[in-house]
């Protein structure tokens, strides 16, 4: 289309208009010619002209151009008929203008020059051909010029507003383009950043999920866990950016896999906890015990949206409850996963509700500021349920609450039941919580649903207990086998609760930072929120450490200490990142900083995993990958490789298995996705299964404090000793060795000169020699002599007399002492540690010197 | 191959030096900052290794005489510091060498640094 073209939907109605005009035109005419009794030929022409554009109209006959120029030449023939008809030009000038005007509407400013050119045409017709026109007073001289001068002001108008409407269009079509142009290169860039944002996310994810398995004074803990709270919710944001982006270029791609609801509502749970935090609201998961345990579905896309629905009601809700429901109902082709999160907060009016799906909408966004996020939850939510298959509802009240449901289907691998008791007839519950204390009643209500339908679905006895009074009369006659109270129930009559718990289960439901209210042993603990799966694992008495929740292990189920696993990434922190999360399995690992090294230290064929980091300079994962595969020898054809890159763009997988990968991980890395991987990839012999709850049945030997485990190579003792250390400051083991010597045969002369300082008394010398001493020391592993000189080294330096005073002569005994031992090994004197051990003192002395001699510079 | 002058009074940090330099680099050696200096004059060396905390003529003094004379002011120095007082290090940096490195020294950190300080 040639520029400040109208768009083609307006050209069909813009000839349709026309040719009505036309048609309305032709016939005036047919009739004004018959009344007139004119020769009727002229008005079959003009009928002609206007059926010959209509034919050309319907067939489509060449271009919009075309046609409006042929119909221009038609209409501009039936004018000057018209003319020739009447033989008068005043006649001829008003429909000359509505020509003009009504052609305006193809937008081809160039047919002025047709219609312009008739004018004339027929102006110098009339005036100087025809002389049809009178010229006989200044009054009709005056109408002449007037009529020509309107006819051609009118073409001229037209021109120009068409001109002018043209240029608006086509400006429009360039702001169009550079629009698209700047949203794809946005786009571009987007993927781009992603990486790099990506990437520190994961070590500060990563580092954080590592210290927290620390030891860590409460306070550091409370802080850690404050860094990753903020580092999970900023991989959330950043993740909500990102998909929004590709979602926006429609590049959403599902997966299919098998996975386990259980531990998905476990996942919820613990970041619905987090996000909590201080606010004072109770949350409450409500759980089908039927579920079918083994689901087929992508679990991602799901635990990510009810994590958004999720956060929404926590961000909007000050107090009282958020609940999550989730149900199953059983369908041809498996199941409808139906979840629902409910919420008394401020709700929404229903005009906002309308808006709520479109993107980075928030309610009320002004007055909210303070909330975080950016509002981007439900629209990617929408857009994913959708992907799946399953559709979005909301409800809400303003100022009481909101519901939003989702519903997707579900494919079922396992239809066990995800939580079952064992044994129904072996179990009596008493259950005494007192709703009371709950203001809301909306709360109250919920606790009563969850523990109702809980009751229900595991059909076992139970009672509920309104009082104390009532609980101690039914338990005198019932015997039950499980008691479920509160914390605050217990702390009415602990010696009670306390007595009972001796013959039946008694179990406190409590908040974690509640914990030390009990201190009995034998109450059970179980953390808020419950739902059905703890509570069934207590019913069926399976093993159990301190207290039940509903939060993992972090990890576990298993170790592999026989395996040994290569990581191959450009940056270290990344690499330290996953050695860390690789430590609990007991996984032996190795690193590469490059493809060329990783290639190196796979020839050894050694180990049992690879995993690559997909962008790395010079030789990338895929191109490592090729190269390892080309080697010779099955070894190479098999060894599991995963791609691990921070490139998690939808569709990734398939291209990293497609080109040879076993599996793929997306940093930042998440622990159960890592635990499957392993799993998967590490061979199944070596992998020794763990009880989450009882102790490590296979562990491997720690080695003992010090370098016992490691190979040594000289006869010092590791105690004093850090070959490592030493080593590494020298650069080979033959640079330590000789160092060792130099130090040895200089040492005494130097311990010589360090207490002639001392005794006069000279710091400023003595400092020196000492400082001397210290770096000596480090750099051949002997760290508690070196430590020793440092002190006195600062002392000296900052004129502390007293403290040299005191601290020197435990330093020169332990100089003393390493000097002894370098004397007596023979690996630092190997022709004079034979002959030490025959005659020491002479021999020593000479070789001594002799040695001397040879390295004084 | 370039050339590193090692400046250290003790004659064990030199030979450790040495050992770590050797493949990479040619070294020479002084034991004082006195005789440091007057080597660099002579022998011109594309870099020098200098200790900070030296008796006599201090790592900073020699430091300074360097970048007085026309002769080596424009020898890149790293110094060497066994100090970890922030005050000392401080002290150090003030003096704007091209580098500087905390003993006991790493072979990868030495031989990176001495690298990208000859690289530019």
């Amino acid at each position: 289309m040639p520029e400040g073209m109208i768009q083609k939907k307006e050209q069909g109605v813009i000839e349709r208009g026309l040719l009505l005009f036309y048609f309305i035109f032709s016939a005036a005419l047919t009739v004004v010619a018959v009344e007139n009794g004119w020769s009727i030929w002229m008005a079959l022409l003009v009928d002609g002209g206007w059926l010959f554009a209509l034919i050309l109209h319907c067939a489509n006959i060449q271009t919009y151009i075309f046609r409006a120029y042929a119909m221009t030449c038609l209409l501009q023939i039936s004018a000057i008929i018209w003319s020739i008809c009447t033989g008068s030009f005043s006649m001829t000038v008003p429909v000359l203008s509505m020509l003009a005007i009504t052609l305006v509407f193809y937008g081809i400013p160039e047919i002025a020059y047709i219609t312009v050119g008739v004018s004339l045409f027929l102006v110098v017709y009339h005036l100087l051909i025809q002389h049809t026109v009178d010229l006989s007073s200044k009054n009709k001289v005056f109408q002449l010029v007037l009529e020509i001068g309107s006819v051609f002001f009118i073409q001229h108008i037209t021109y120009i507003l068409n001109k002018k409407r043209l240029e608006g269009v086509e400006r429009q079509r360039k702001t169009i383009a550079s629009l698209q142009a700047a949203e794809r290169s946005k786009d571009d860039f987007m993927a781009n950043v992603s990486h790099e944002i990506r990437t520190p996310i994961n070590t500060i994810c990563g580092m954080s999920e590592i210290l927290l398995r620390e030891e860590l004074e409460d306070q550091v803990r409370a802080d850690v866990f404050s860094i990753q709270t903020a580092g999970r919710n900023l991989q959330s944001i950043v993740s909500d950016v990102l998909d929004f982006t590709e979602m926006q270029s429609g590049k959403i791609t599902l997966v299919e896999e098998y996975y386990n609801i259980a531990s998905t509502i476990n996942d919820v749970i613990n970041m619905s906890m987090a996000r909590k935090s201080a606010k004072q609201i109770d949350l409450i998961v409500d759980c089908d015990a039927g579920i079918p345990s083994g689901l087929i579905g992508d679990e991602q896309k799901i635990r990510r949206v009810i994590m958004n629905l999720v956060n929404n009601a926590l961000k909007f809700t000050v107090e009282g409850c958020v609940s999550i429901i989730i149900n199953a109902r059983k369908t041809d082709y498996g199941i409808n996963l139906i979840v629902r999160v409910k919420d008394t907060g401020i709700g929404m009016k229903k005009e906002s509700m309308e808006k709520l799906f479109t993107n980075f909408n928030q309610v009320d966004t002004r007055r909210n500021r303070q909330k975080e996020g950016i509002g981007l939850g439900l629209a990617i939510s929408q857009a994913l349920v959708e992907t799946m298959g399953g559709f979005i509802t909301v409800s809400s009240e303003y100022g009481k609450g909101s519901e939003v449901q989702f519903v997707v289907p579900q494919k079922v691998e396992d239809p066990a039941p995800i939580a079952s008791v064992w044994d129904r007839e072996g179990v009596n519950i008493a259950i005494y919580v007192d709703m009371e204390r709950y203001d809301r009643p909306e709360v109250r209500e919920a606790y009563t649903q969850v523990i109702f339908h809980m009751i229900t679905q595991l059909k076992v006895k139970s009672h509920i207990c309104q009082n104390l009074e009532e609980l101690k009369r039914r338990a005198e006659r019932e015997n039950f086998t499980h008691i479920f109270i509160s914390i605050e129930e217990y702390e009415e009559d602990k010696d009670y609760f306390d007595a009972i718990s001796e013959e039946a289960k008694v179990i406190t439901i409590i908040e974690r930072f509640n914990d030390m209210r009990i201190s009995n042993p034998r109450i059970q603990r179980l953390y808020k929120p419950f739902f059905i799966l703890p509570i069934v694992m207590i019913l069926n008495d399976e093993k159990m450490v301190r207290g039940i929740d509903a939060n993992y292990d972090y990890q576990g189920g298993f170790i592999a200490p026989e395996t040994n696993v290569l990581v191959v990434d450009d940056n270290l922190m990344n690499i330290r990142v996953l050695e860390g999360l690789l430590q609990p399995y007991k996984i032996k690992v190795a690193i590469a900083t490059s493809g060329a090294e990783a290639l190196e230290k796979i020839e050894g064929m050694g180990y049992d995993a690879v995993f690559m980091d997909h962008m790395m300079p010079e030789m990338d994962g895929i191109e490592t990958l090729q190269r390892i595969r080309q080697k010779q020898g099955n070894y190479f054809r098999k060894l599991p490789v995963v791609a691990v890159t921070a490139n998690a763009v939808g569709g990734m997988r398939e291209v990293f298995l497609n080109e040879g990968f076993q599996d793929f991980i997306a940093k930042p890395i998440e622990v159960s996705v890592l635990e499957r991987v392993l799993k998967r990839i590490l061979p199944q012999e070596k992998l020794h299964s763990v009880s989450k709850h009882t102790e490590a049945s296979v562990t491997e030997e720690e080695p003992p404090e010090g370098q016992d485990s490691s190979p040594r190579y000289t006869d010092l003792p590791p105690e004093s000793f850090n070959e490592e250390m030493g080593i590494k400051y020298c650069g080979s083991l033959d640079n330590y060795i000789e160092i060792l010597q130099l130090s040895s045969i200089q040492g005494q002369e130097e311990r010589e000169r360090i207490e002639e300082f001392y005794k006069e008394r000279d710091w400023k010398n003595y400092g020196t020699l000492v400082h001397a001493l210290k770096s000596t020391m480090i750099s051949i592993g002997v760290e508690k002599l070196s430590a020793m000189a440092k002190e006195l080294e600062l002392a000296a330096k900052r004129g502390d007399e007293e403290y040299v005073l005191e601290h020197h002569a435990q330093m020169a005994a332990e100089y003393e002492r390493i000097l002894q031992l370098l004397q007596e090994s023979r690996t630092v004197h190997p022709q004079f540690g034979k002959e030490a051990l025959d005659g020491p003192e002479q021999l020593g002395e000479e070789a001594l010197d002799k040695a001397a001699q040879e390295f004084k510079a | 191959m370039k050339r590193i002058l090692l400046i250290d009074d003790s004659m064990i940090q030199r030979r450790t030096l040495n050992m770590l330099l050797q493949n990479n680099y040619e070294t020479l050696m002084a034991p004082s900052g006195l005789e440091g200096i007057k080597i660099a004059k002579k022998e011109q060396p594309d870099l020098i290794l200098l200790d900070y905390d030296m008796p006599i003529m201090s790592g900073k003094e020699t430091f300074r005489k360097l970048q007085n004379e026309d002769e080596t002011k424009d020898i890149p120095v790293i110094f060497l510091t066994g100090v970890d007082d922030r005050e000392d290090v401080e002290a150090v940096l003030k003096c704007r060498p091209q580098g500087y490195l905390l003993k006991p020294v790493e072979q990868d950190r030495l031989l990176k640094t001495i690298q990208k300080i000859l690289l530019d």
